[in-house]
């Protein structure tokens, strides 16, 4: 018996799978205590929760960190560097802002502690850590209460000896985050940022998961982090700095599922809701990255590439000095949110002019429950066009379609930005909104099919059952490919690597992933390459298409290894999504309404839709929190699992002329 | 312009810094040296076929407005063909200073040109006679190698004379050909993603969209109450001995237009501060920018608007041939100075303090077997202080927002050690609001090397207003067996195995009259 819950957003999802059937279940959040919506759901589910194997997708780290209400950290490193973390990279935020506002750093210069010692760059000690100041940081720490301590110091990743004798001085009970654990590898700020992080909210997480346990009792208890992998709940605490997008994360992971499931493994995924749109690129396995950000503070421990930008349903539109108009980034939030919830908001937002042109319905309801107020939506956009000198419909248009060129940049950024060309993809598009933009964004990219799966509305809840347990472990060594003993060395670190793996995840059956991170000896970034075998040449002239790939050239020049990565993961099926019954009946017409500059079209309702039938646009498929805009020349189809299937016949083989003629005529 | 044009404006001004954006993201990635992969030294910039700016991403605000001066000149210079590839550098012919080396490639759809794509970088080395090509030098040929415009592919043909001047005369020659292609890389990009763009009327809508941009500059100038405000600072030295070094302005504010003037600036200076009117130019139009709204496209029109003058072979007007390293990395700052200081007396609410006003230029530079290395960095300091709050502390400030580079990357690659890197307690000017904090950095030689430093604000302290205290200026020390000793604001020295060298970056000036806060110890102003 499976159990996928996600707490992250207004409400809580659970989708349970068991006995060859899937059930979903929605609940308000509870954000002060999430496991007491936990609790509920599994009570009105009717489970007996000692029987089940719960996957937990929780934002308690993340929002920790945003809300800044982690615990009192001590932060140690080298006598002379204890303002590494507030120094950062020395950059500021706005580069034409005269006046900034002050930035809060998350930790204090008071909560902040520097020992001797010193590593040189080869992991050979300059210099020990003195007794007296190891003495100095226990009596500190027992002093004054603090809860957690972060330890990061210069080239602890390739000689853990002086953290690890700190850490031994510290008592037992304190939640110590040592830097070469959470992270070996070099850069000295973002390995202490990801470190203290860990440290910031590792002893909430802990607590948290702790009361989950004692309070449900499942027989196995999991979390989703950011790698897309699930974790059992007391690594997790461990981890904690792991599940800064262990919500987000789902979506992905739920979103490979389905193209697998399709056979579409080249997706482009579309999260669209209220404040923000999330975007991410999955060929085959999820795109990720070890460049992640929360809260102006680097995570550089590899995470899915969850691309996110400050659009949504409630962006607001607004017009600048120079007449042009402008949508977001300001948003109506969900206080007043867009006018037509009727709660005093009196600018145009994006949901507002989808209502105004028709793609929302007006008899639609709110969340499934409150009547839109389309009226209050007219007025803002009578103002507004009137400012721009257009109809309000006119008006509704450029807002959408000003909303979906920053969209549409979002997509280009994981797609085009990396060197892939969008129209290889399909668009997958799940959360609230994205059902409305998704054709335009698919017409945009040049993109012929659309996915919108089964059970979108719950979507990162589905993902939770299909992650696979999972662990990343990894060590910066440089090793040049040129170098004969390099072979013999990688092949040593992978073992180290494999028997830590080992370690921590005893007793199971492991599968293992090998990569490394591969440059151009001199260049900063790398690109993370498999490595299928030890056939060193092969592993270059991947890097090489890599670079081709990423960069549009490749150079003459050496390449290197930077750091070596092993994700250790134990192989389980995924829970199969049951089959809907065929129809050659169509569905029926749940009603119509008018769509400006398209005029009158069917509404269906997507819980009568069945595989068999091809359904052409226009059209609207009505959820109960959810709105698809099937567009003019598109068609769709239902897969025999339930999912939407969106595509765009490609007139141009039949008849369209060539471009080139098109002029002389 | 009509309604629907607006829309479809907006539009494409969010595809054109698109474009920019990622342009520099290719830079980045595939650069070789530090200075331009973690330091992200650079900017890419879009320009129609008159060589006029059209869209720049953010990068670094001394390139923006330098490239939107002096691109149109080297445009015109060429008969450009499709995979046409040009590079230059000189200050008086569209660069900034030497090691700015800019790459560009002219776009062209179906046979006509449609525009340049142009990529800007800061290369850790020119060739000059002090490794980091950033030493105290009094003529622009000791600076480094000179490379007016010319062709670096033409028609695609590599041109063999670029590569081999970079051979004979610049150190670590290979890393800055990979630099290079990375430029080139990043252009052709940028070329690309024009061209997708340019199937109906490309030419109008880059019109259109000067037309309209013009009006962000307007407004934003408009807002400023019309007439004459004047400020001067000074340069402290020019690093061969002359100084202080006037530098004057007087604004002329007239409805929508504003005249900046640096009549009374002092002549240009020996030393290698002096500045092409480009680098001025930057400087005056990055302090208007900041005035304008965050989604203001960069586009030469929303400058248009402001006209530059200053006297002929004035420190920031030089002639061809000066010596100009820190014109663009120090002087600049200054010129930013004077500017908010005159503005200061028009619109009091909207301006801060002074910044540190100085990069805080640091180069070591030596041997290593038979390789030179060069490590470059600039240094943080505070922000000043304004009416809404206090200044940022520890940040890049105005010209520059370079990163630092980590100090493991820079303990595996050159023989020295990061002891210290601290913020500066207490070196922000006090006041209602006091200023940002500088910081401290020292580094203990390893070995025996070189060392430039290009920096200011040593002799004088960023100003205070309205009441508020000055900023602490920076000090420059140096450590020898055992015994301190202040080192010049600008100058080069042998260092010798166990020297330990010591910067501490100026805080910013405070802003407003203190409640209770104690002073420093500098001077109110």
């Amino acid at each position: 018996m499976f159990l996928g819950v996600d707490t992250g957003g207004t409400f809580t999802d659970f989708v349970y799978y068991g006995d060859r059937e899937l059930r979903f279940h929605k609940l308000l959040s509870t954000p002060d205590d999430p496991s007491r919506a936990i609790e509920q759901g599994v009570r009105e589910l009717g489970l007996d929760s000692k029987q089940l194997h719960l996957v937990h997708g929780s934002t308690v780290a993340t929002n920790a960190i945003l809300e800044r209400k982690g615990v009192r950290t001590l932060f140690v490193t080298h006598r002379g560097l204890e303002d590494l973390l507030s120094i950062g990279r020395q950059t500021r935020p706005e580069l034409y802002e005269l006046c900034p506002d002050a930035i809060e750093p998350l930790v204090q210069r008071d909560d902040c502690f520097g020992v001797s010692g010193r590593l040189n760059a080869g992991g050979e000690i300059v210099q020990d850590v003195s007794p007296d100041d190891v003495t100095h940081l226990a009596k500190r720490v027992a002093a004054e209460n603090y809860e957690a301590v972060a330890v990061c110091l210069l080239f602890s990743f390739l000689n853990p000896e002086h953290e690890d004798a700190i850490a031994t001085s510290l008592p037992d009970d304190l939640f110590i985050s040592l830097s070469h654990q959470v992270l070996a590898e070099f850069r000295e700020y973002e390995r202490a940022a990801t470190t203290f992080l860990n440290a910031y909210v590792g002893p909430l997480v802990q607590c948290y998961l702790k009361r989950l346990q004692k309070n449900l009792r499942p027989k196995h208890l999991f979390v989703m982090h950011s790698a897309g992998g699930v974790m059992q709940a007391d690594l997790a605490g461990e981890q904690a700095v792991r599940l800064v997008l262990s919500g987000p994360a789902g979506g992905l992971v739920a979103a490979q599922a389905v193209g697998k499931q399709l056979g579409e493994e080249s997706l482009l995924t579309f999260d669209m809701g209220g404040t923000s749109t999330d975007v991410a690129l999955i060929q085959g396995a999820p795109a990720m990255t070890t460049e992640g950000q929360i809260a102006g503070m680097p995570v550089s421990l590899p995470m899915l590439d969850i691309h996110t930008i400050g659009a949504g349903g409630g962006s607001l539109a607004w017009m600048d000095e120079a007449g042009l108009p402008q949508v977001g980034p300001e948003s109506a939030g969900a206080m007043p949110g867009p006018a037509c919830y009727g709660q005093g908001g009196d600018a145009p937002a994006v949901t507002d002019a989808n209502l105004l042109l028709g793609r929302i319905p007006a008899h639609a309801l709110l969340a499934g429950s409150l009547p839109l107020n389309l009226q209050a939506t007219r007025k803002v956009f009578e103002r507004y066009g009137e400012k721009l000198g257009l109809s309000s419909e006119a008006a509704a248009e450029a807002v959408l379609a000003i909303a979906e060129e920053h969209m549409a940049g979002a997509l280009r950024v994981v797609s085009v930005q990396k060197g892939f060309d969008p129209a290889d993809f399909s668009l997958l598009c799940f959360g609230g909104a994205g059902g409305l933009h998704a054709c335009a964004l698919a017409d945009k990219l040049s993109m012929r099919r659309i996915i919108v799966p089964v059970a979108s509305g719950a979507f990162s809840a589905l993902g939770m059952l299909a992650g696979r347990q999972q662990s990343e472990f990894s060590r910066s060594r440089q090793l040049s490919i040129s170098n004969a003993g390099t072979t013999a060395i990688l092949a040593q670190q992978f073992e180290a690597l494999q028997s830590e793996a080992e370690k921590q995840m005893q007793g199971l059956t492991l599968q293992y992933e090998r990569r490394v991170d591969m440059r151009y000896q001199g260049q900063g970034f790398h690109l993370t390459i498999d490595v299928t075998d030890d056939d060193l040449s092969g592993l270059v002239s991947r890097f090489e298409s890599a670079h081709l790939q990423a960069y549009g050239h490749s150079l003459e020049r050496d390449v290197e290894i930077m750091t070596v990565r092993l994700t250790a993961f134990v192989d389980r099926a995924t829970p199969a999504l049951p089959q809907l019954q065929a129809s050659d009946k169509a569905a029926e017409i749940a009603g119509s309404s008018d769509v400006y500059g398209v005029g009158r079209v069917p509404h269906y309702r997507r819980s009568d839709l069945r595989p068999g039938c091809e359904y052409m646009g226009p059209a609207l498929v009505l959820e109960d929190t959810a709105t698809l805009w099937l567009a003019e020349e598109w068609n769709m189809r239902v897969s025999e699992h339930g999912h939407l299937l969106l595509k765009k016949p490609d007139k141009s083989q039949k008849h369209s002329p060539p471009s080139t003629q098109r002029g002389a005529k | 312009m009509s309604a629907d044009d607006a829309v479809q404006l907006s539009l494409f001004a969010h595809r054109l810094s698109a474009i920019c954006e990622e342009m520099g993201a290719v830079l980045k990635r595939s650069a070789i040296s530090p200075n331009i992969r973690d330091r992200e030294d650079f900017s890419c910039a879009l320009f129609n076929r008159d060589g006029q700016l059209v869209a720049q991403a953010a990068h670094i605000p001394i390139h923006l407005g330098s490239m939107a001066f002096a691109m149109a000149d080297v445009v015109g210079r060429f008969d450009w063909q499709a995979d046409d590839v040009v590079v230059f550098n000189d200050p008086f012919l569209g660069g900034t200073h030497l090691p700015d080396i800019t790459v560009v490639t002219p776009i062209f759809s179906q046979q006509e040109l449609i525009g340049f794509s142009a990529a800007r970088a800061h290369h850790a080395d020119i060739g000059g006679r002090s490794p980091g090509s950033m030493g105290v030098e009094t003529r622009l040929e000791d600076e480094g190698l000179i490379i007016s415009p010319c062709y670096w592919f033409k028609a695609g043909e590599e041109q063999q004379q670029l590569p081999q001047r970079f051979q004979q005369q610049v150190r670590a020659y290979a890393e800055r050909l990979g630099d290079l292609a990375a430029q080139k890389a990043a252009c052709v990009i940028g070329g690309q993603r024009l061209v997708a763009l340019a199937d109906t009327g490309l030419d109008d809508r880059i019109a259109a969209l000067m037309a309209v941009s013009e009006a962000y500059g307007r407004r934003a100038i408009a807002d400023i109450p019309d007439g004459e405000y004047c400020f001067e600072d000074v340069m402290e030295d020019d690093g061969c001995g002359s100084g202080p070094l006037p530098v004057c302005v007087r604004i002329a504010i007239a409805g929508e237009t504003a005249r900046v003037d640096f009549s009374g600036t002092a002549a240009q200076a020996g030393g290698p501060v002096n500045c092409p009117l480009a680098v001025t130019a930057a400087s005056v139009l990055y302090v208007f920018r900041c005035l304008m709204p965050k989604h203001t496209p960069q586009t030469a029109a929303v400058f248009r608007p402001i006209s530059i003058t200053a006297p002929q072979g004035c420190l920031v007007d030089a002639n061809a041939g000066a010596a100009v390293a820190a014109g663009n990395v120090e002087t600049s700052q200054r010129i930013v100075d004077v500017v908010l200081g005159a503005l200061a007396k028009a619109i009091p609410d909207r301006i801060p303090a002074a910044a540190q006003g100085t990069m805080n230029n640091v180069i070591f530079g030596g041997k290593k077997g038979e390789d030179d290395w060069v490590y470059y960095e600039t240094l943080a300091g505070g922000m000043g202080a304004h009416a809404g709050g206090d200044g940022l502390s520890t940040v890049q400030c105005h010209m520059t927002n370079t990163k630092n580079s980590s100090i493991e990357v820079l303990e595996m690659h050159y023989p020295l050690q990061v002891r210290t890197y601290q913020v500066r307690k207490g070196s922000g000017g006090k006041g209602r609001f006091n200023g940002g904090d500088g910081l401290i950095r020292e580094w203990y030689v390893r070995e025996d090397c070189h060392l430039s430093l290009l920096t200011e604000r040593r002799a004088t302290a960023p100003y205070g207003l309205q009441g508020g205290y000055s900023g602490a200026s920076g000090k420059n020390r140096l450590c020898r067996d055992g015994v301190w000793q202040s080192l010049p604001a600008k100058g080069s020295w042998q260092l010798k195995a166990d020297d330990l060298i010591r910067i501490e970056t100026p805080g910013g000036g405070g802003f407003g009259v203190g409640k209770s806060k104690a002073g420093t110890t500098d001077e109110r102003r």
